[in-house]
């Protein structure tokens, strides 16, 4: 049996989708040209754009398409720091206040920014993965153009107050943005009752294809694109239009499958996350419980890494996450974990499990049963394990 | 997964010699849970200095398990003195290379091994740990960790730590810390 339980990362296409691409495929002409081929073209990008924005409660006019999140993150960021005027980035000696536990597609345009002379303030978060409103209130300053804070993190899933974030911010005149890629296409999103400025979503978090996503921006804003050119999406993204990546957003948010099987999902991931802490001692789980993706768990198996858990469970064919250090590159244990407070033994320890819509109450009942078994081979090898007391 | 080869993937799904000795002549542990890593070696030594056991605990990743594992091996039922040769080289070419931000995981091997032999000759080291370089008095744990966790050429060492940016310009400490890559990185 193959299980997936990576859906954080990226999540598989629809066969709707995969049909819709398909067909699409042979719609070759460039939506930018007046005869028919370029407007069947057109009609496709133009259908999609009115679903995101039907979805987001939006002006079809207020969706810019791009390459994807990151691009999005990029935009925002970098073109809110321009401050409005010209192009020449940071003109005005921009402060942007973000949090400690975004994307490396916020937080590493930050030191970017920081960098060309821009300032930065990082909220902490607290032990359940929150910010602390009254901080974000301390720290507003008067040259503040944006407030960036991820809606839902990959990592923990764990959800701001993002309401209350943006009430905040609305009092002092400052924008908002806010990367949704996590919440996009799980929940209902209204951005007029929400009031957000930006927010950014990722086509292959949602069951379309990857290189793909968009960017909301209120009609009243303005930014500096980032790739300058033509005069597609509103001069704020040159470049023809990715038309079957956008196509493929349009089909899979018009079937919306994960926010109609939302609770069948979440029932799913409580039955596991239940099964590990009555069944697996010294389990933990990450983040808070409370305020979190439906679909998502992370969770600390004491004694034991999680690369090499995750190694295993691969083994059986069940694909989950660690942000744990030996899975990338650098070695360090998580920032995201680190920065809850999560002991860096613990950090190291974390799995993580995100669900989707086509998992099944079989592949759990595989899951736990694989996962019990992987966790005592593994904690049978660690040194750590016996000379613990229980 | 991609980054490890098959025999690396035996060794971890198939660890051989794993446990601990009950009446061991010999324990060595290196490493730390906030690293990441532990190793644990227990050895049973004979009148004649062969290793008739060995076995190993590990909390680690998949690379940490297989070295361990493989590492048990190769010295099972040899002289201790041929069990000090063991080079965190071997170890690796044994299991047929490991991607390079694993080649740790070997070097805490090898010193596992090392540090269950200075115990069974009841060898005090004091912590080696001496400063690299001496103009900023940056010490060699510090070299080691930056390498460790991903620091793999001169140019990112010198980033993380800032060794060979003092006074002397790294004249007293670059060729150390040239060794001290070497040693992790030269696989
Ligand atoms: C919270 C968050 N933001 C941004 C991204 C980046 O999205 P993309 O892969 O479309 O660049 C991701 C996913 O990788 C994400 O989880
Ligand atoms: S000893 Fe390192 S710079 Fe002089």
């Amino acid at each position: 049996m193959k299980v997936y339980l990576d859906n954080n990362a990226t999540t598989p296409l629809l066969p709707e989708v995969k049909q819709e691409i398909i067909e699409s495929l042979e719609i070759f002409g460039n939506a930018s040209s007046k005869h028919s081929f370029g407007q069947r073209s057109r009609e496709k990008v133009e259908n999609s754009r009115k679903i995101i924005a039907d979805y987001l409660n939006a002006d079809p006019k207020e969706i810019i398409f791009t390459s994807g999140a990151s691009e999005g993150n990029n935009l925002v960021l970098k073109g809110v720091s321009s401050c409005g005027t010209t192009c020449s980035a940071l003109s005005c000696k921009p402060h942007i206040i973000t949090t400690v536990i975004e994307h490396p597609s916020i937080a590493n345009t930050a030191r970017c920014i920081e960098g060309l002379g821009g300032d930065i303030t990082y909220l902490k978060v607290g032990k359940d993965g929150r910010i602390d409103l009254e901080e974000l209130k301390e720290k507003i300053r008067e040259n503040t153009v944006l407030i960036s804070v991820m809606w839902a993190n990959n990592e923990i899933g764990t959800i701001q107050p993002i309401k209350d974030i943006i009430a905040i911010a609305k009092e002092k005149g400052i924008k908002v943005h806010t990367d949704a890629v996590q919440v996009f296409g799980k929940m209902p999103i209204d951005v007029k009752e929400l009031g957000v400025d930006f927010l950014t979503f990722s086509g292959h978090k949602f069951n379309a294809l990857k290189g793909t996503g968009g960017l909301y921006m209120r009609c009243a804003n303005h930014i500096c694109p980032l790739i300058h050119g033509g005069h597609q999406e509103g001069m704020l993204r040159a470049g023809t239009e990715n038309s079957l990546g956008i196509i493929s957003m349009g089909k899979a948010l018009e079937i919306n499958l994960q926010q109609k099987d939302s609770k069948r999902i979440a029932a799913l991931r409580d039955d596991l996350e239940d099964f590990i802490l009555k069944n697996i001692p010294n389990t933990y789980v990450n983040g808070s419980r409370e305020h979190r993706l439906y679909n998502t768990t992370n969770i600390s198996f004491e004694f034991i890494e999680g690369e090499s858990l995750l190694l295993m469970l691969d083994h059986f064919g069940i694909a989950v996450s660690t942000g744990s250090a030996c899975s990338s590159d650098s070695l360090e244990a998580s920032p995201v974990l680190t920065a809850l407070g999560v002991k860096e033994e613990l950090a190291h320890s974390s799995v993580r499990f995100s669900l989707g819509p086509l998992n099944t109450q079989e592949e759990i009942d595989f899951v736990k049963e694989k996962l019990k078994f992987t966790v005592e081979r593994l904690r049978a090898m660690s040194p750590l394990y016996n000379s613990s007391e229980m | 997964m991609g980054d490890y080869n098959e025999k690396v993937m035996d060794h971890f799904m198939n660890p051989r010699n794993v446990g601990e000795i009950e009446d061991a002549s010999a324990v060595g542990e290196v490493g730390n849970a906030a690293c990441g890593d532990i190793m644990k070696i227990f050895l049973k030594i004979d009148e004649n200095g062969i290793i008739q056991d060995v076995t190993f605990k590990t909390f680690g990743c998949g690379a940490a398990i297989a070295t361990s594992s493989i590492a048990t091996e190769m010295i099972k039922g040899k002289h201790i003195s041929e069990a000090r040769e063991l080079t965190n080289q071997a170890i690796v070419e044994a299991l047929g290379g490991l991607p390079k931000q694993k080649i740790h995981c070997s070097v805490l091997a090898a010193d596992a091994i090392n540090k269950a032999l200075d115990d069974y000759e009841g060898i005090h080291r004091e912590e080696e740990n001496e400063i690299i370089c001496q103009c900023l008095g940056i010490d060699m744990k510090t070299v080691e960790h930056a390498i460790a966790h991903g620091a793999f050429t001169m140019e990112q060492v010198i980033e993380k730590t800032g060794v060979t940016t003092g006074a002397c310009k790294g004249e007293r400490c670059r060729e150390k810390v040239e060794k001290l890559l070497n040693k992790y990185c030269s696989l």
